[in-house]
C-alpha cells in the first residue's frame, strides 16, 4: 500500500472575451490542468496535483497569461489516497 | 471491503430512522415520553433532574470522514488549555503548512489562503485565524437522537471500479 | 479503472461544478466523464440565508433526490464570501432528526380533546376544527382581548405579515409579540426613539473601514462568527486598529482584545456616561455636527424593573408610571449631568482598571479614529437596555462618529429575521409595518387601506408583551393562544412560575406549531408540525437590512406543513360576522359572510401574481395549494407600507436574483449608510446629514443615569447569574442539539464559574450542583476551565439544553421601556448535590 497526497482545486478564471479561446488552448497545454467550460469571458478549470504548492504555482501561472483578469481558486480538496488495487 | 461494511452499515442506520419515525406516527405521545430530556424537557415538565456527567472527548486522532465535502473535519483531539489568542495559535503550530511535516498533522485547506476577495496570500487569511468557530472537538458519547441525513454516495451515484 | 481513480474524477467532477456554480457557468455534459453520465453526480445547488443567527450568511444548498445533501458558503454573498460557523457548515443536517414531527397531534381522552388527555395523531381537519371552536369560544365569552399570538424572528417575512394581519385585521387582536422581545426590543425602542426609525444607519462594509472595534456586552467569536472573521481579518491585518471588549466575564471575544474590560454586572452605563464627560471635557465635542443635527433630552429616572405592579420594586419606583418621558435640555446641562461621572467615581462603581477606561474613551474621543460599536444581549437584555442604546447614540452623536463607512455604531440581532420580520413587518404587539404604530390613528388608517379592510377594524390598544402574555395566561385573562417558530417555555425568564403555569391552565387552549417536539410544544394542547427553512419558499431580512429570498428545495416529511401554510388555512375557518363588529358590517356590506381568508389573502392585492409566475425548477407548495402566488402577492403589499417612505423593497422577483439587498433600494440601488448625502437617496443635497426619521431631522442625545439591576447577590444568593449562548448550540438548541457533530462538540450545559469561588465552596471541577435562586433551581456540572474564564461572584449558564432549564433561574424583570426581559443578572447561591 503507498501512501500518497492527491490534492485538487478548482479554479474560475476570468479573462477579456475576446481572448477567451486562446487562453483557453494555453491553459489546456498544462499537465494537470482541465478545462471544464469557457463562456462568458470565465474558463472553469481544475487543477491536479501532489501538493498545494503545485496548485498554487499553477494557479499564479495562469493568472500572468496575457488577457487573464484574474484567476480563483474556489474549491480545493487535498486527502491521502491509498492506491490499494481492488 | 471496507467500503461494503459502510453501505451496510448506513443502511442498517436508515432502517432504524423509518423505525423510529413510524412509530411516533402511531404512538403519539407514548413516543414523545421516551425521548431524551436533553431534548424535550424532563418528565413531568419542569421537574429537576440530574445533570450527566460532563463527558471526555475523543482523543484518538482517527480522522473523522466528513458527511460531505464541504463540511469542516472535525478535532479527533482535546483542544482543553489551548491558546488561541492574537499572540499565539496552538492550531497552526501543528496544522500550518510549514509544521505538518515535522508534526504529522494533516495541512489546512488551502482555501484558508484566500481573502475575502478570493486572491490567494502567502499565509493563513486572517479571517481564518480563530479555527474554532468552524472545527470542534467531539465528546466520547452517543448522540441524542438519530438523524436521518442521507450520504450523497447513497443517492444513485454509480462509481466505477466500486466491483 | 481503479476505486482511486474514480474517486479523483468524482471529486474533480465536484470541484468544477463547485467553480462553475461560484461563476454561473454551466457546464456541458461531455466535461464529466463519470459513469452513469451527469445526471448521476448532478447536485442542484440553490442560494438560501442561513437559518441561524441574524448575520445573514448566504449559503449554497445542495439538493439530490429531493435530500439537501450538503451545504456551503456562498461565494458570491457578500456578507460571508464563502465562509460558514460551524452551525452554518452542518445546515444539511437540522432538519433530519429522527423525531420530526410528521402529524398534528392533539390531547385527548375517549376520542375527543381533553386538556388532561394524552396526545394522539389527529388530521388538519380535526385539528383546526377544534382550534377554530376554542378560539371562537373565547371570543364571544372575552372578546380580542383573550386570544394572542406569539411568533418569531425566524418568522419568513410572508408569514410575520400574514400573522400580522389575521390578529389585527382578522381577530382585531393585538396580542400579537414576537419572541425578538427577548433579544431586540431594547434596540428597536431605541432606534425609534433615538433617530425616529428603526434599524441601524450603517451595514457590514463598516468593519473594513473601521479603525476600532468596541463590544458592549457582544461575545461576537462565538455568536456571530462570521462577523467575527471580517473583525479580525482587519484586526490581524492592518497593525493600527484597534479592539475593545467589555463584558462581565472572559470569553472567546478576549482573545482579539487590546483593552479588554470586565465590569460589574449593570454598570456598563457608568462606562457610558464616563466617556460622554471624557469627550466633553478634553475638548472634543463635534460641534458642528452637534449644533445641526442634535438636540438633548432628559430620560425619566426611577422607572422600576417591569415586574408584576404590586411587585415591591414596582411600588418604590417613582418614575415607573411614565418610563418613556423625555423632556428638553441644553447641551450645558446634559454637561453638567455627565459630569458627574468622573474617573474616579466610574472606576468606583465599575471596578474597572482607570487606564483602560481612558484608552477606551480615547478611542472615542480622538477624531482620527474611525470606531464601529457592537452590541447585542448585554445591552439589550438589560434592565436599563433602551437606555444603554440611547448612551451609546450618544457618544457617536457628539462625536458626529454616525452614518459614514467605518463610523458606525452598530446594534447586532441574533434571529435571522429579527429585523425584517419581528421589526420592519411589525408584528410587536403596539408596532404596524414600516416603523408605523397602532396608537396613531393616521397610521391604522393607512394599514386598512393598505390592506383593504373597512376603517375602524385596527384596535388602538397595544397589546400583551411577552413577559406579560404569559403573566395573563396564568391569570386567565388570555385564553386562545398560538405559538410559531419558537420554543418559549424555554426560553421565557422565571418559566416555572409565570409560563408553564399558564399553558397548563384549564381556561386556556394552547396551540404550538412546530418542526420538532420542544418543551413548549410538550407543555401544548395541540402541536401543528411545521415544515421549516427550505422546505418553503421564504424571505428573511438581517441586521444590515438585508433582505433575502429563497425558493423551497425540498418537500416536508409527512404532513408538516409551512407556517404560512397554517396562517392562511385557519382564517379559513372564521368569516367577518363571527369576528367584526356589527355596527362595521353594517355601514360596509360588502364584506359580511366573506370568510377571513377572503377579506385578509384574496383581497385583490396578495391573490394578484398567478402561480405561471413561479420559477418551473422549484416546487411552492403553499402557491399550488391557495391557487395564486402568495409569498409574492404578501411581499407586494407589504412593500407598499415603506415604498416612498424610506423602507423602499425592490420588485420581489429581483430578489431571487440576488444575495439579498439592503433597503431602501431606491432606482434599483440599495442603500449601505442611511442618514448620509451622496449614501442615502432621502438626504437631499446640501443637507450632509438629516435624521429624517424625526420630525426635526435632529437625533436624540438623552441624558440618563446609572441605576442598579432589579436583583443583586446578597448574603443568602451569593452569586450574579449570566445567561446565554455557546457557538455550536443556537438558542434552545432544538436544531442543534439534533445534529450529532454539533451535539457532540457541547453535549449539555454546564455551570462556568471561577475555580477559587468553587474552592472556598468546597466544589470540584465537574462535580454536580444545585443552582438556586428565589424562583427555582436546577441541577447541572460545574465547569472552572473551558471557554469562559469567570471573575469571581459570577457565574454562567448557556440555556439550549432543554433538560437543565436555566430560566426557572432566572428573573422575569424586564426594561421598563421596551419590556424585554434581563437574562443577565439574577442572583443565585450553587450546592454541591452530593
Amino acid at each position: 500500500m503507498v501512501e500518497k497526497r492527491y490534492h485538487i482545486s478548482s479554479a474560475v478564471v476570468s479573462v477579456l472575451p475576446h481572448a477567451a479561446e486562446a487562453v483557453r488552448a494555453q491553459v489546456e497545454t498544462i499537465a494537470g490542468v482541465e478545462v471544464h467550460a469557457c463562456e462568458k469571458g470565465k474558463i472553469i478549470i481544475t487543477i491536479e496535483g501532489d501538493s498545494t504548492r503545485a496548485l498554487g504555482d499553477t494557479l499564479s501561472r495562469i493568472a500572468l497569461f496575457d488577457h487573464v483578469v484574474s484567476a480563483n481558486m474556489v474549491f480545493e480538496h487535498a486527502q491521502e489516497l491509498q492506491e490499494n488495487p481492488t | 471491503m471496507r467500503r461494503e461494511n459502510r453501505i451496510r452499515r448506513l443502511t442498517a442506520r436508515r432502517r432504524l430512522a423509518l423505525a423510529v419515525l413510524a412509530s411516533l406516527l402511531v404512538m403519539g405521545t407514548a413516543a414523545l415520553a421516551q425521548m431524551a430530556a436533553e431534548l424535550t424537557g424532563p418528565t413531568p415538565p419542569m421537574e429537576n433532574v440530574p445533570a450527566d456527567p460532563i463527558p471526555r472527548w475523543v482523543v484518538d486522532d482517527i480522522r473523522q470522514m466528513r458527511a460531505y465535502p464541504e463540511q469542516p473535519p472535525v478535532i479527533p483531539h482535546s483542544i482543553e488549555g489551548y491558546q488561541l489568542s492574537v499572540n499565539a495559535n496552538r492550531c497552526l503550530s501543528c496544522h500550518k503548512r510549514e509544521f505538518v511535516q515535522g508534526s504529522g498533522a494533516p495541512m489546512i485547506s488551502i482555501t484558508h489562503y484566500m481573502n475575502r476577495q478570493g486572491q490567494m496570500l502567502a499565509d493563513v487569511s486572517p479571517r481564518r485565524y480563530f479555527c474554532t468557530a468552524c472545527h470542534v472537538p467531539q465528546a466520547n458519547t452517543p448522540p441524542l437522537i438519530g438523524n436521518t441525513f442521507t450520504d450523497m454516495s447513497e443517492l444513485g451515484v454509480e462509481h466505477a471500479g466500486d466491483e | 479503472m481503479t476505486a482511486e481513480f474514480t474517486r479523483r474524477e468524482l471529486l474533480k467532477t465536484q470541484a468544477a461544478a463547485i467553480a462553475a456554480a461560484t461563476a454561473g457557468v454551466a457546464l456541458p455534459a461531455s466535461a464529466q466523464p463519470v459513469p452513469g453520465g451527469v445526471s448521476a453526480l448532478e447536485i442542484n445547488w440553490s442560494k438560501a440565508p442561513c437559518r441561524f443567527c441574524g448575520t445573514g450568511c448566504g449559503v449554497m444548498v445542495g439538493v439530490r433526490e429531493g435530500q439537501v445533501v450538503a451545504t456551503h458558503g456562498d461565494m458570491q454573498a457578500e456578507v460571508n464570501r464563502g465562509l460558514n460557523c460551524v452551525k452554518g457548515y452542518f445546515l444539511s443536517k437540522i432538519m433530519y432528526g429522527e423525531d420530526r414531527l410528521t402529524t398534528p397531534l392533539m390531547r385527548k381522552r375517549n376520542g375527543v380533546f381533553d386538556k388532561e388527555g394524552e396526545f394522539e395523531p389527529v388530521s388538519w381537519d380535526e385539528a383546526f376544527d377544534v382550534m377554530a371552536e376554542k378560539c371562537k369560544q373565547v371570543l364571544r365569552e372575552k372578546g380580542p382581548t383573550a386570544v394572542g399570538m406569539f411568533g418569531s424572528g425566524q418568522w419568513t417575512i410572508f408569514e410575520g405579515y400574514a400573522a400580522t394581519k389575521l390578529m389585527r385585521a382578522g381577530l382585531r387582536s393585538n396580542n400579537l409579540d414576537p419572541n425578538a422581545r427577548h433579544c431586540m426590543a431594547s434596540a428597536a425602542t431605541a432606534f425609534i426613539r433615538t433617530f425616529g426609525s428603526d434599524e441601524p444607519m450603517g451595514c457590514y462594509d463598516d468593519f473594513e473601514h473601521a479603525d476600532a472595534f468596541v463590544l458592549w456586552g457582544s461575545n461576537m467569536a462565538e455568536m456571530h462568527p462570521i462577523l467575527w472573521t471580517r473583525v479580525a481579518d482587519r484586526r490581524l491585518g492592518h497593525p493600527h486598529v484597534r479592539c475593545a471588549v467589555l463584558s462581565t466575564f472572559t470569553h472567546r471575544s478576549m482573545d482579539l482584545a487590546d483593552i479588554p474590560i470586565i465590569f460589574r454586572p449593570g454598570t456598563d452605563l457608568a462606562i457610558l456616561n464616563y466617556i460622554a464627560r471624557h469627550i466633553i471635557e478634553t475638548g472634543r465635542v463635534n460641534e458642528e455636527f452637534v449644533n445641526r443635527h442634535t438636540t438633548f433630552m432628559r430620560g425619566a429616572v426611577d422607572i422600576g424593573y417591569g415586574l408584576r405592579a404590586e411587585h415591591i420594586l414596582e411600588q418604590e419606583a417613582s418614575g415607573a408610571g411614565d418610563p418613556g418621558r423625555m423632556d428638553p435640555m441644553t447641551f450645558e446641562e446634559f454637561r453638567e449631568f455627565v459630569g458627574q461621572y468622573t474617573l474616579e467615581r466610574t472606576v468606583e462603581i465599575t471596578g474597572v482598571e482607570p487606564a483602560f477606561l481612558e484608552e477606551l474613551a480615547e478611542l472615542y474621543a480622538n477624531p482620527e479614529i474611525k470606531v464601529m460599536s457592537l452590541w447585542t444581549m448585554g445591552f439589550n437584555q438589560h434592565v436599563r437596555g433602551v437606555w444603554a442604546n440611547h448612551m451609546v447614540y450618544n457618544i457617536h452623536l457628539l462625536t458626529g462618529k454616525i452614518s459614514e463607512p467605518g463610523n458606525s455604531p452598530f446594534s447586532l440581532t441574533g434571529q435571522p429575521s429579527a429585523c425584517g420580520t419581528a421589526r420592519e413587518v411589525g408584528t410587536f404587539a403596539h408596532r404596524l409595518p414600516a416603523d408605523t404604530v397602532v396608537t396613531n390613528p393616521d397610521h391604522r388608517h393607512h394599514a386598512e387601506e393598505i390592506w383593504r379592510i373597512p376603517h375602524g377594524i385596527i384596535p388602538e390598544v397595544p397589546g400583551y408583551h411577552a413577559v406579560q402574555q404569559d403573566r395573563m395566561l396564568k391569570d386567565g385573562l388570555l385564553n386562545f393562544y398560538w405559538i410559531q417558530v419558537n420554543n418559549n417555555l424555554q426560553a421565557a425568564p422565571n418559566n416555572s412560575q409565570e409560563t408553564y403555569p399558564g399553558y397548563r391552565n384549564p381556561e386556556n387552549f394552547i396551540v404550538v406549531s412546530d418542526a420538532y417536539p420542544t418543551v413548549t410544544a410538550r407543555a401544548a394542547d395541540l402541536i401543528l408540525p411545521a415544515a421549516m427553512w427550505v422546505e418553503k419558499e421564504g424571505a428573511y431580512g438581517n441586521a444590515e437590512r438585508r433582505t433575502h429570498v429563497w425558493h423551497q428545495l425540498v418537500q416536508a416529511p409527512g404532513e408538516a406543513r409551512s407556517d404560512l401554510w397554517q396562517l392562511a388555512e385557519f382564517s379559513k375557518r372564521f368569516t367577518t360576522d363571527e369576528v367584526w363588529p356589527e355596527e362595521i358590517l353594517a355601514e360596509n356590506p360588502d364584506y359580511r359572510g366573506r370568510t377571513l381568508f377572503d377579506v385578509l389573502f384574496r383581497n385583490g392585492n396578495v391573490d394578484q401574481f398567478s402561480v405561471d409566475e413561479i420559477d418551473p425548477e422549484y416546487p411552492n407548495n403553499e402557491a399550488q395549494d391557495f391557487g395564486f402566488y402568495i409569498q409574492k402577492g404578501l411581499f407586494e403589499e407589504y412593500a407598499e407600507f415603506g415604498r416612498g417612505h424610506g423602507h423602499d423593497l425592490a420588485p420581489y422577483d429581483r430578489y431571487h436574483q440576488e444575495r439579498g439587498l439592503r433597503w431602501p433600494v431606491v432606482d434599483g440601488q440599495e442603500t449601505r449608510w442611511r442618514y448620509r448625502e451622496g449614501y442615502d437617496p432621502y438626504v437631499g443635497p446640501g443637507e450632509g446629514v438629516n435624521f429624517y426619521g424625526r420630525p426635526d431631522g435632529r437625533a436624540v442625545i438623552l441624558a440618563v443615569p446609572y441605576e442598579p439591576p432589579a436583583e443583586s447577590p446578597d448574603e443568602e444568593y451569593d452569586l450574579w447569574l449570566v445567561t446565554g449562548r455557546v457557538l455550536e448550540h443556537w438558542h434552545s438548541g432544538s436544531m442543534t442539539m439534533r445534529v450529532p457533530e454539533l451535539y457532540r462538540a457541547f453535549p449539555g450545559a454546564v455551570c462556568f464559574m471561577n475555580a477559587d469561588d468553587a474552592r472556598r465552596k468546597g466544589l470540584n471541577q465537574g462535580m454536580e450542583i444545585r443552582l438556586i435562586s428565589r424562583r427555582g433551581e436546577i441541577r447541572t456540572r460545574l465547569e472552572t476551565r473551558g471557554r469562559n474564564r469567570m471573575p469571581r461572584g459570577v457565574v454562567f449558564v448557556p440555556w439550549f439544553d432543554a433538560s437543565q432549564l436555566i430560566n426557572k433561574v432566572t428573573l422575569d424583570a424586564t426594561d421598563p421601556i421596551s419590556k424585554q426581559t434581563d437574562f443577565k443578572k439574577c442572583a443565585v447561591r450553587i450546592e454541591s448535590v452530593a
